[in-house]
């Protein structure tokens, strides 16, 4: 018994000493464990989900530009609709085919090829050229000073874009009930669903809201242009007077962003924040082959003119113009320099002081200096961020 | 002194059934339970409620000596906040429960006092609710290491006592929804786990023969235990029967 006595103790003492040991496993999860089990069986969708905030640089919100609050449920569900080529007659486009992330979001080709191989009508415009489209396009969101979509600038909010895109028959030629259809037969949409809208109910004005959502969360604000701009905030390095060096760039593309400013920034921005004007004719031809604008208006001042995009990573969004007819930056800023032509709508920014087309007269040194510029607007995070990239397995 | 007894009994009171808004907390100091043995078969069971800053529970205690010096422990402890039994509520609500079992020795030490050190391990949960499906759920288990010194008269009793705890979660579900601050302090919880958790209890009871009424305070004095969102104290009200009473010859 005596020994006993000494034995209980003891073996309390032993208890305290053998419990489990095992490290501490905690999981983190934002879907329901069976959500996101059925959704990991087709989609690469982070547990954790990405965070779609959009952080403006100081030099563009000194400008008093500010990236909309992205709900980041719908973007997630967006990016998935946007690469999903089931939302397609043929199945075999995406909003993804024709906005290319490797290529800031545009297409390497003239004109995108659509369903059943239709040709499009015009060149993609790439998405990856805007700063962050929540923070100035869509006149849902800005009213008159929002940026309109498409090179015609038809369409006023991004969901009257994505879908107009979507039942384009040259495009992906769906109906509203071909969506709905399309993303009911997936079983891996009712919780994302649910996610963003709050019930799995699935129509086509919540594909299209949730596509919107993410698109406005792409933007592209870390290029060498961005990241020199932020270094060299309060200096005046924008004045037309004294144009400012940046330190971190070459003698060549300083000469550029001087030339830039001279000559082209008045159109497309000397901050790359957003664009000057939101259209103009730049005298790709001396009549009017495609009405642009004015195709939408009916006005004859807007007969061929189209909207001015920002030049943000123009250096992997060739071919070049609503028609992609400039398959390198060389050849446009030629057409700058040399081509312009008389075309009765013609930007006043492009005209000689008597009113004829504007002869740059760039030397070749010029000319290549621009170019170097121009590369300095490449933003590679943008085209390599997972946020954005196709979710399918 | 009546006087004082009058606001400390209004105090615990007021603790007690006040207060149903909701912190979300991930541990709570359990009544630290003083056995009050003295021979061999001694045995006592007790049901008390226990509340902290914004969660109130129950408790069972149980404590037995089938040897002289040696006993087993049992303790049981169910805590919940907010509406804490509704989960499919959007109000924000947190629950939690532990139990241990501990083995030790106690040495009298004259007519009326008791020394005691008891080991133990306990295994519990505490589940945070947020919103609608919103959570976070970690399982912890505890080691514990026990003195105790209880004196005992015949119509009164007091019990002071420490408790070492090695407190090691080992298992996390949480919904990263939780949001912030939440999110922050899980992660330190994992991050610093297992933790020591050295805490405080004093016990003071009345009662005659059999059947006694124990008010309880306990506290918790982990270093930087906002990081971790613990509670900090306890206070608990718990009604206790000497078992042996009725079996031993009198």
């Amino acid at each position: 018994m005596e020994k006993l006595r000494i034995a209980l103790p003891l073996f309390g003492l032993l208890l305290l000493a053998a419990a489990c040991n095992k490290k501490a496993d905690f999981n983190y999860y934002y879907y329901e464990p069976a959500d996101y089990a059925l959704i990991s069986q087709h989609l690469n969708l982070p547990e954790i989900p990405d965070d779609y905030r959009a952080q403006l640089p100081t030099h563009i919100a000194n400008l008093g530009l500010a990236a909309r609050p992205v709900e980041q449920d719908k973007a997630i569900l967006g990016r998935v609709l946007f690469y999903d080529k089931s939302l397609s007659k043929d199945g075999t486009i995406s909003c993804a085919s024709c906005h290319k992330q490797e290529l800031a979001f545009s297409d390497n080709a003239k004109v995108s090829t659509g369903v059943f191989n239709r040709a499009g009508d015009r060149n993609s415009i790439a998405l990856g050229s805007v700063l962050n489209f929540s923070a100035y396009y869509g006149t849902d969101l800005f009213g008159p000073s929002g940026v309109p979509f498409f090179w015609d600038n038809r369409a006023g909010t991004a969901t009257e874009q994505n879908l107009a895109s979507m039942t384009n028959p040259k495009e992906m030629d769906m109906s509203h009930s071909d969506i709905v259809s399309a993303v009911q037969s997936k079983a891996y949409y009712a919780p994302l669903f649910k996610m963003a809208f709050g019930s799995e109910q699935i129509n086509s004005e919540r594909v299209s809201d949730a596509i919107a959502e993410f698109v406005n969360a792409i933007g592209s604000y870390k290029s060498k242009f961005d990241k020199e701009a932020e270094k060299a905030i309060g200096y005046n390095v924008y004045s037309n007077n004294e144009y400012k060096s940046f330190s971190g760039f070459t003698a060549q593309e300083n000469a550029g962003k001087n030339l830039f400013l001279a000559n082209c920034a008045s159109c497309h921005s000397p901050t790359q924040s957003r664009p000057a004007k939101m259209k103009a004719n730049n005298g790709l031809d001396i009549a009017t082959t495609d009405a642009g604008v004015g195709g939408i208006t009916g006005v004859s001042a807007d007969q061929g003119t189209f909207k001015v995009p920002l030049l943000r990573n123009i250096e992997i969004t060739a071919p070049y113009m609503h028609d992609g007819r400039f398959a390198t930056l060389e050849e446009v800023v030629e057409h700058y320099n040399s081509g312009i032509q008389a075309h009765p709508n013609l930007s006043e920014e492009l005209r000689a002081p008597g009113g004829g087309p504007l002869r740059l007269n760039l030397s070749e040194n010029d000319k290549k200096a621009l170019v170097a510029f121009l590369k300095t607007l490449t933003d590679t995070e943008l085209i390599a961020d997972t946020r954005f990239s196709n979710p399918f397995k | 002194m009546p006087m004082t007894r009058l606001y400390v009994s209004v105090l615990l009171i007021a603790v007690l059934l006040g207060n149903n808004a909701c912190t979300h907390y991930y541990y709570a100091p359990n009544t630290l339970q003083t056995p009050f043995l003295q021979e061999q078969h001694d045995a006592r069971a007790s049901l008390g409620m226990i509340s902290g800053d914004e969660f109130n529970g129950y408790e069972v205690h149980a404590a037995y000596s089938p040897l002289k010096h040696a006993a087993v422990m049992v303790n049981h402890f169910q805590v919940s906040s907010g509406s804490g039994s509704n989960v499919s509520s959007s109000e924000d609500s947190g629950a939690g429960h532990l139990t241990e079992v501990a083995l030790g020795g106690y040495y009298p030490v004259g007519k009326y006092t008791t020394f005691s050190l008891f080991a133990g391990w306990g295994a519990g949960s505490v589940s945070n609710n947020f919103d609608f499906d919103v959570k976070a759920d970690l399982s912890f288990q505890r080691r514990f290491l026990q003195p105790t010194v209880a004196i005992r008269g015949k119509w009164a009793r007091f019990g002071a006592a420490l408790r070492f705890n090695q407190l090691r979660y080992v298992k996390g579900e949480v919904d990263v929804e939780v949001g912030e601050p939440d999110l922050t302090i899980i992660r330190n919880i994992e991050r610093a786990s297992p933790l020591f958790v050295p805490e405080a209890g004093l016990s003071c009871g009345f009662g005659y023969q059999a059947f006694w009424a124990d008010f309880n305070l306990n506290f918790c004095n982990i270093r930087d235990r906002d990081d971790y969102h613990f509670a900090y104290s306890t206070v608990g009200l718990s009604f206790s029967c000497q078992l042996d009473y009725f079996w031993r010859e009198r």
